[in-house]
């Protein structure tokens, strides 16, 4: 049902596009030419451009068969086809020509000419001095996704992609947040900065022509203080002179797990509640025989009818994604149009989760005279976010296989934990049988406008005017109705509402100076004047004791008022920038940058920091000697030095003020004595000032063997200074904990290397190219705030990468030969604490851990540093086969040599992990435990009298290197001849696999059904801690338990 | 070329705009909270009271602040659940764990410190202005003697201690210095007076810091307490000045005498005095409201499923009734419970927090040893939990089935409703008993030789019958810090170490004969088989019961008692009982679960003796200077201009 109205509205839609289109062009007198552009295959070439550049001008494009006609007036001497990516040709004309037959343009093979996007302008690629990366549009899309971020993962040397979100080059910012946050790459959408927090896959990645990755410092000093996480052009399609050009970008899909996570069976688990008893009294925790975790009635019935419950096979469902783009774009000499409509849609293996978005977006250039430009950019994007299936994930895993989720009469059985100590929580299967009991929806309505006009004040000089627009507003509603265990009755039911609005304008002044003289000298001079400013304000209330189900979120009048409350922050950026290019000869070119920012997030005084950068390329095989070396086709050499900063406190205004926090009283405990009161904990911040980042580069790019091989090397080396850390103050002098002070300084190097290579090319049509790109990245510590050594609560430690993990390192697991046991009267093993440590006090099948000093006691003098975050490389490798039509691509992604915190593999009790592991009180990962009759068990022997047991955090620590195979493409492009007839000129089928196979990841040797790409941060709790202050705070690369899906989807590229 | 015009105009005037409005961009102009310049108001100063009041009310009743008052005392053992067991034991107490006890306090400190430094040049009414300045000082006063008792000072033995500021500080400081012990009590004392001098001597519903007069703001006579306490509390020290603890006797003698001008009266019952009724009555002197409001009381009771409320002391003291719980006899000592259990955990008997038990030796069997003429024992714990739910029929000590246990009802998880009816399932009879009447018992009988980690009576007194909206839900009572009653303990505490015997004995007995007080009410709440009045005998029976109570020499009153009053105070470890002994055993049993056993064992310079008296498992690790807590290495750490930051002795 919903797919028909679909189609109708694309019906509709077409309707409209189809009475827009243009119909045609007058030309004056003179000769008429005609002709057909193709390219070295004989493949016509759509929208070719075929322009006479003599006065008069006139111009035509090819059609949809690569044909023209041109009328040209009669003394037209020649004609110049140009089409991008090939040679351009310049025919001569005689006056008697008329149709001038196929017309062959050559591959542009010397990619240096290629123009690239650079900041505030395009550069000829050989004339980009900085380390500059392009992916486009077809590499992107050979991983369908909702968005751009997944696209480029394992496609770009130095960008790290985990689960959705980027780094370039390492950290840098001691204490960030380790994915992402204060070293989060920033974005710039056609020219414009993506507000901070905003989703980039907003942007329909159908809609994307390609994308520049500018890496070091020499690149993005010219967005300053924002420039040190690296910078992300998006360029999106805009028209192109030519007759109209239809495209239907289509895919559908299903999703469904990759892998359940394994968990116990039924038999399994009995055994686990019986060995939780040899546990208990091996261990001397209690000398009960029986299990704290007794069966309860209903697992009692489950075992005598020998019910194995696989959970997990009852909560999932297949889900599905539809992706439709359908875009119009063309235009002619003055005015040049593209506009696009995208719907789509996908839900998640858990049931009542559901992602809509729809896209609309519309590019319009329009030549108002010849000196005045103008155009539009715009974007907007609803959508609809239903998470009301939550995650029953943990619980589907977690709950006994003993129980049924049914009733014998068949209906849901709401309470299948009674009897058990977890008696509260609910049924797995709750909100998938229940769905109008709770509700989730977010919706999101995020428009992003540019406008520019551009003002050629003469031939060489433009002023340009843009500004930018990007609204967001955002409403999420929550409810949670009776569920016959949390919420028993209507006063508990709860309902939130949350609506938040957003605007960033940006407005750039930006002045264009290009001129070339003496023909080899080549000047480029940009200056830029730009605000920006940034406001967010929202509402949020709360209520509880809902009338009914009906009413969700939308009545909270009708019910008791729990909370209120309502913020806005507002922020500013100015900034001033120049740059000047010079390049001689094609040979040497020369970049100077400085940019000069200020942030009124700072205090008065620090607000200003000005970013100076200077680069330099040599075109080395351009040198005349050069040429007898005729292997080599293109080689280059470029250094570069720039100083970029992050944001400085990440968009959050008002953070040196000094803020008084909110502590409310209620005199008298009655509601007459309610009181908002006050305390100081932050003190005023007068010092805070940029935290920079210096960084060189030195880059080679080369191609060799006619370019069969090509690629880049870069070297780098960053220093950053300054790095805003919470100070912590004396407790005395009145609080100020984390204040925000530039303490700190992290250094990186790296290098990447990055290449293409046409394995073979055969003329009967078969190729297989490899890109290949591997990214070292060594970053440390190079000091701390107030000259500390370490600060261990972080794990932060001189001379080590950003985030380390520090605890005591287990070697095993205790053995019965440690200690002597002795049978007690109801025939088990009661065994002695172990002989060698003294404390803590541990018996046979409890962890055992190195004792560093040798003293008997594990404690924190045997904490060492177990091994970092960060992986000691990343890389990517994507293969490319064609054979006529048919077209096979794999991308290959790896990241090796990081550690994992995994806290659910842990028997740390429930801090951030698998509540009460090994205590038999829920079903477990883990088979492999210890028990006196499997010593070889890797996992401590479970207990059901111990809920933590001593040392558990350094069970936690795995290596979580992996490589996985990314996605598999397989495409069809059906000859046009076939198609010509039909009115459509390409059409491009395939079928795509994401995730397909993991091809190395240890963890998953541990806990199978894993994504060993996890990604998610979790709290780490230590070996000597437990909540009492010694949870470790520092950002660290945890894994949870997630959904490990694999899609399979079927697509098509329709050009008409 | 109309267009053409106008757009240059347009792209101009733009130009202008742009570059004109820079400077305001860079301006932060917050509307979304308050900032400093707000204290600087009438409202400001009141919120940085309610503030301080607020913080502390939290700071009283976590887990994390709460355990250090009472652990490793002779009173208290941990218990199986006990999240962090060193202040119980001493064992491995370090730097690293006291950063909270320093933080908060002077958050608070610095808050208050705004107040008054506000107070005195901002105008507005000047009655309600002392109001605020004294309720401010009282409050500062408060806190500083918090960590001088904690922490201790400068003397000639000890070199740290906490820092003294009484001026708000607004910007980043590296560097500070311990105040000396000297200084720190004659701020303290002085902040005490000057809040004694002008705060009202009763709430009224001019009072801006209750609710229409009702609440546990400091008065004149909490001021006048506290004075008499810091008094005591000096003079014990090596900072004592000479008269102190006459100034402890005169003050608490004139409050007693003056008692009705302040409006403060004893109950004549002992269970009123710690009657939820009553958190608002008479005796509560000072204490940290709290209440059921979401957001002005921080109770997040609406869920129902657990974790909600702020006053956690309800919880820790309650062992796990549920999973420990069992229906056969067995009086193997080290597992009391055995077979299915016959309690669910609902909304009367509460959420188990396993957190903190009673020495057996001390607390049970000596300090509470009589529970027939004293009825603090029967009021402070509960000793016997009613079937709730239904359970199997267990097995006596010969295996043979006692009969199935009738369960109450209703069984509620929403409300508080008493049982009325069922059989009782758990008894903690409080003395040992014959196998024949564990076999006659249809549920489990634990002894006092059973007790152990998981399984002990429970506090009762700080229960919430009326506030709470789930079974998991902590407490919406007050935290009492002031009861009237310990004007009369420090005036007894004061005489006696005056020498003025007789004084100290007439001052203890009106506490001891009040506790002897009960009524036929009370005997609802006790097990049957436990000492209660009728009323027919009430008068007799309480009359009886006062006069055994009372110290003295008359027929039928404790000589013992009277005998060891006249024995002067000794510290020394191993020295034979005082009447310093009589005065700190009477605190037990008058306070017990109330926070301040470890301060009440420090003040009088007894920690140390009565731990290796009473409580084997801290004896083991104490030391002469665990009698102060060390300094947080936090603040040693972090003072990295000037003189570093010295330790406590011994740390």
């Amino acid at each position: 049902m919903e797919k028909l109205k679909l189609i109708k509205s694309w019906k509709t839609l077409l309707l409209l596009i189809c009475m827009s289109l243009f119909s045609g062009t007058i030309f004056a007198q003179g000769i008429t030419l005609r002709g057909k552009v193709v390219d070295d295959k004989g493949e016509a070439l759509i929208g070719a451009k075929v322009a006479v550049t003599t006065a008069p001008a006139t111009a035509a494009s090819t059609n949809i068969s690569g044909d023209f006609t041109l009328k040209v007036p009669a003394d037209t001497k020649s004609i110049t086809i140009s089409y991008i990516g090939y040679k351009s040709v310049d025919m001569p004309i005689k006056s008697n020509s008329g149709n001038l037959g196929e017309i062959p343009l050559a591959v542009d093979a010397n990619s240096l000419s290629e123009v690239v996007v650079v900041g505030y302008g395009t550069q000829q690629k050989r004339d980009v001095t900085g380390s500059t990366v392009s992916v486009d549009a077809a590499s992107l899309q050979e991983v369908p996704s909702a968005g751009v971020v997944n696209q480029l993962e394992g496609k770009v040397a130095g960008l790290d992609v985990v689960n959705g979100t980027m780094k370039i080059r390492g950290n840098r910012t001691i204490g960030a947040s380790i994915t992402g946050g204060a070293d989060a790459p920033l974005l710039v959408v056609d020219g414009i900065p993506y507000p901070a927090g905003t989703n980039i896959n907003d942007i329909d990645p159908q809609n994307i022509k390609n994308v520049e990755i500018l890496k070091d410092a020499s690149a993005t000093a010219i967005y300053g203080s924002r420039g040190s996480g690296g910078v992300i052009l998006v360029t999106t399609n805009r028209g192109r002179v030519g007759r109209s050009i239809t495209t239907l970008n289509a895919f559908y899909g299903i999703d469904d797990m990759a892998q359940n996570f394994k968990v116990l069976n039924a038999a399994q688990y009995l055994q686990l509640k019986n060995d939780a008893v040899v546990g208990q009294l091996l261990q001397a925790t209690t000398t009960a025989t029986t299990n704290s975790y007794v069966l309860s009635p209903l697992e009692q019935a489950g075992q005598a009818a020998g019910t194995n419950t696989n959970w997990q096979n009852l909560l999932y469902q297949p889900a599905y994604q539809a992706d439709q783009t359908l875009g119009v774009s063309g235009g002619d000499e003055n005015t040049t149009y593209n506009i696009s409509a995208g719907y789509r849609v996908s839900t998640a293996v858990e049931p009542n989760n559901r992602n809509e978005r729809y896209t609309l977006q519309a590019q319009l250039d329009h030549s108002v005279s010849k000196s005045i430009r103008i155009g539009v950019n715009m974007s907007n994007t609803l959508t609809y976010t239903d998470a009301n299936g939550g995650n029953n994930q943990t619980n589907a895993i977690q709950i006994s296989p003993l129980l049924s989720p049914f009733n014998p009469n068949g209906s849901l059985d709401v309470t299948p934990w009674a009897g058990l100590t977890d008696s509260s929580y609910p049924n797995p299967l709750y909100q998938k049988y229940n769905p109008a009991a709770s509700y989730n929806n977010t919706r999101n309505f995020h428009d992003f406008t540019n406008l520019y006009a551009e003002w050629t004040i003469f031939k060489d000089l433009k002023y340009k005017l843009t500004a930018g627009y990007d609204q967001q507003q955002q409403q999420q509603a929550q409810y949670a109705g009776i569920n016959g265990t949390s919420i028993l009755n209507q006063a508990n039911s709860t309902a939130s509402i949350n609506d938040g609005f957003n605007y960033t304008y940006t407005l750039d002044n930006l002045l264009t100076y290009d001129h070339t003289f003496a023909q080899k000298h080549h000047v480029t001079f940009v200056a830029l004047f730009s605000n920006e400013k940034h406001h967010n304000d929202g509402v949020i209330a709360g209520a509880k004791n809902i009338p009914g189900d009906v009413n969700q979120a939308y009545y909270l009048s009708g019910s008791t008022e729990t909370s209120i409350s309502s913020s806005e922050s507002e922020n500013g950026l100015v900034s001033e920038m120049a740059r000047l290019n010079y390049s001689y000869d094609g040979r040497y070119a020369l970049t100077a940058t400085v940019r000069n920012d200020a942030s009124s997030e700072l205090s008065t005084g620090h607000q200003y920091l000005a970013y100076p950068a200077l680069g330099a390329a040599w075109n080395v095989s351009n040198e005349k000697w050069m040429q007898q070396y005729s292997w080599i086709d293109n080689l280059k050499v470029r250094f570069g030095y720039g100083v970029t900063s992050n944001g400085p406190l990440n968009g959050n205004a008002y953070q040196t003020l000094g803020g008084l926090t909110g502590a409310y009283y209620e005199y008298g405990s009655v509601a007459t004595g309610d009181a908002a009161g006050l305390l100081v904990n932050s003190l005023v911040n007068t010092g805070l000032t940029w935290q920079k980042t210096g960084e060189y580069n030195l880059g080679i790019d080369f191609g060799v063997l006619k370019d069969r091989l090509t690629g880049s090397i870069e070297l780098y080396s960053d220093k950053t200074t300054g790095i805003i850390l919470g100070n912590q103050l004396p407790p005395t002098v009145g609080g100020g904990p984390n204040q925000p002070t530039n303490l700190g300084t992290s250094a990186n190097k790296g290098l990447e290397i990055s290449l293409t290579s046409i394995n073979i090319q055969n003329k009967g049509g078969f190729s297989w190219t490899t890109d290949f790109n591997i990214a070292f990245s060594r970053e440390r510590i190079v000091s701390l705030p107030n000259g500390n050594q370490f600060n261990i609560g972080n794990g932060e430690f001189d001379g080590w990468p950003l985030n380390v993990v520090y605890d005591n390192r287990q070697i095993g697991i205790w053995q019965l030969a440690n200690a002597t046991q002795t049978t007690n009267s109801s025939g088990y093993l009661v065994s002695t604490p172990v002989t060698s440590q003294s404390s803590p006090k541990e018996y046979p099948g409890m962890i055992r851990d190195l004792d560093v000093n040798g003293d008997g006691v594990i404690n924190n003098a045997d904490n060492q540093i177990i091994g970092t975050f960060q992986p000691q490389y990343t890389g990517g490798i994507t293969n490319r086969f064609s054979y006529k039509g048919v077209d096979v691509s794999i991308v290959i992604a790896a990241r090796m040599g990081q550690i994992a915190a995994v806290p659910y593999l842990s028997s740390g009790g429930s801090t951030g992990g698998w509540a009460f592991l090994g205590t038999s009180r829920h079903n477990q990962p883990y088979e492999n435990y210890w028990t006196p009759t499997n010593p070889g068990g890797t996992f401590a022997e479970p207990n059901s009298a111990a809920q933590t047991i001593p040392l558990a955090s350094s069970e936690q620590y795995f290596n979580d290197s992996w490589i996985k195979a990314r996605s598999i493409n397989l495409g069809y492009t059906i000859p046009s001849r076939y198609l010509s007839r039909v009115g459509i000129s390409s059409l491009r089928v395939y079928l795509n696999c994401s995730n397909p196979f993991v091809i190395y990841a240890p963890i998953r040797k541990v806990s199978d059904g894993i994504d060993p790409e996890g990604g998610n941060t979790a709290a780490v709790p230590t070996s000597n801690g437990g909540w009492n202050g010694n949870i470790l705070s520092q950002p660290a690369q945890g894994l949870n338990i997630g959904e490990y899906t694999r899609n399979w989807l079927l697509g098509i590229n329709l050009k008409f | 070329m109309k267009i053409y015009k106008k757009i240059s105009l347009i792209v101009a005037m733009i130009a202008v705009i742009t570059a004109s409005s820079c400077k305001k961009l860079l301006v932060e102009n917050p509307h979304n909270g308050l900032y400093p310049t707000y204290l600087g108001t009438q409202a400001g100063i009141f919120a940085a009271i309610t503030g301080v009041l607020s913080g502390l009310r939290g700071y009283y009743t976590n887990e994390g602040n709460a355990l250090p008052f009472y652990s490793g005392t002779d009173e208290q053992n941990f218990a199986a659940s006990a999240q962090t067991q060193v202040y119980a034991t001493y064992n491995g107490l370090n730097s690293g764990q006291t950063t909270g006890q320093f933080k908060s306090p002077y958050e608070f400190i610095n808050t208050l410190n705004s107040a008054i430094q506000f107070g005195a040049t901002v105008n507005f009414d000047p009655t309600v202005k002392a109001q605020y300045l004294a309720q401010a000082q009282f409050l500062r006063g408060f806190i500083y003697m918090y960590l001088t008792q904690s922490f201790g000072g400068v003397t000639a033995t000890n070199p740290s201690g906490p820092a003294i500021h009484t001026t708000f500080i607004t910007q980043p400081a590296t560097s500070d210095q311990p105040a000396t012990l000297s200084a720190l009590w004659a701020l303290i004392i002085s902040d005490f007076t000057a809040a004694a001098a002008n705060l009202p001597n009763t709430r009224t519903s001019s009072d801006p810091f209750t609710a229409n007069g009702v609440g546990l703001d400091a008065t004149a006579a909490t001021a006048q307490a506290y004075l008499a306490k810091a008094y005591l509390c000096r003079a014990y020290s090596s900072a004592a000045v000479s008269g102190d603890f006459q100034q402890a006797a005169t003050i608490t003698a004139s409050l007693i005498a003056n008692a009705g001008t302040y409006k403060l009266a004893l109950y004549p019952d002992y269970s009123q005095a710690i009657a939820q009724a009553n958190d608002y009555g008479t005796e509560n002197m000072f204490g940290f409201d709290m209440g059921a409001d979401p957001t002005y009381a921080s109770y997040n009771g609406s869920n129902g499923s657990g974790g909600n409320g702020i006053n956690q002391l309800p919880v820790f003291f309650r062992w796990n009734y549920i999973s420990n719980s069992g229906v056969n006899s067995d009086n193997s000592l080290t597992a009391p419970t055995s077979g299915a259990n016959d309690m669910l955990r609902d909304m009367y008997n509460g959420r188990p927090y396993i957190r903190s038990r009673p020495t057996t030796g001390y607390t049970i069997n000596f300090a509470f040893a009589d529970q027939i003429h004293d009825s603090r024992y029967d009021n402070t714990f509960q000793t016997f939990w009613i079937c709730n739910v239904a359970t199997p029929a267990g097995k006596d000590l010969n295996g043979n089935p006692k009969g199935v246990l009738a369960v109450t009802t209703p069984v509620s998880l929403l409300s508080y409703i008493p049982p009325t009816n069922g059989d009782t399932a758990i008894l903690f009879p409080g003395v040992e008993v014959p196998d024949a009447r564990r076999n006659a018992f249809k549920g489990q009988m634990t002894t006092p030789a059973q007790y152990n980690i998981n399984v002990f009576p429970t506090v009762k007194k700080f229960d919430d019958a009326i506030g709470r909206l789930g079974q998991n839900d902590f407490s919406t009572r007050p935290a009492i810090q002031m009861r009237f009653s310990e004007v009369y303990m420090m005036n007894a505490e004061a005489n006696y170490m005056l020498g003025n015997t007789a004084a100290a004995i007439a001052s203890l007995n009106v506490i001891r004969t009040r506790a002897a007080f009960r009524t036929p009410a009370d005997g609802t709440y006790i097990p049957a088989s436990q000492y209660h009045v009728t009323a027919g005998n009430q008068a007799a029976a309480n009359a009886t019961n006062a006069n055994a109570m009372t110290i003295g020499t008359g027929p039928g009153q404790n000589a013992a008692l009277y005998a060891q009053m006249q024995i002067p105070a000794n510290t020394t470890i191993g020295s034979p009982l005082c009447g310093m002994d009589v005065i700190l055993d009477e605190y037990t049993r008058e306070y017990y679960g109330d926070l301040r056993r470890w301060f009440d064992l420090v003040r009088t310079n007894q920690l140390l003796r009565r731990v290796h008296l009473y409580n084997q498992e801290a004896a083991a690790n104490i030391q002469t200077f665990s009698v102060l807590r060390p300094i947080p290495q936090d603040q040693i750490n972090q003072v990295v201009t000037g003189p570093k930051y010295p330790q406590n002795t011994g740390y």
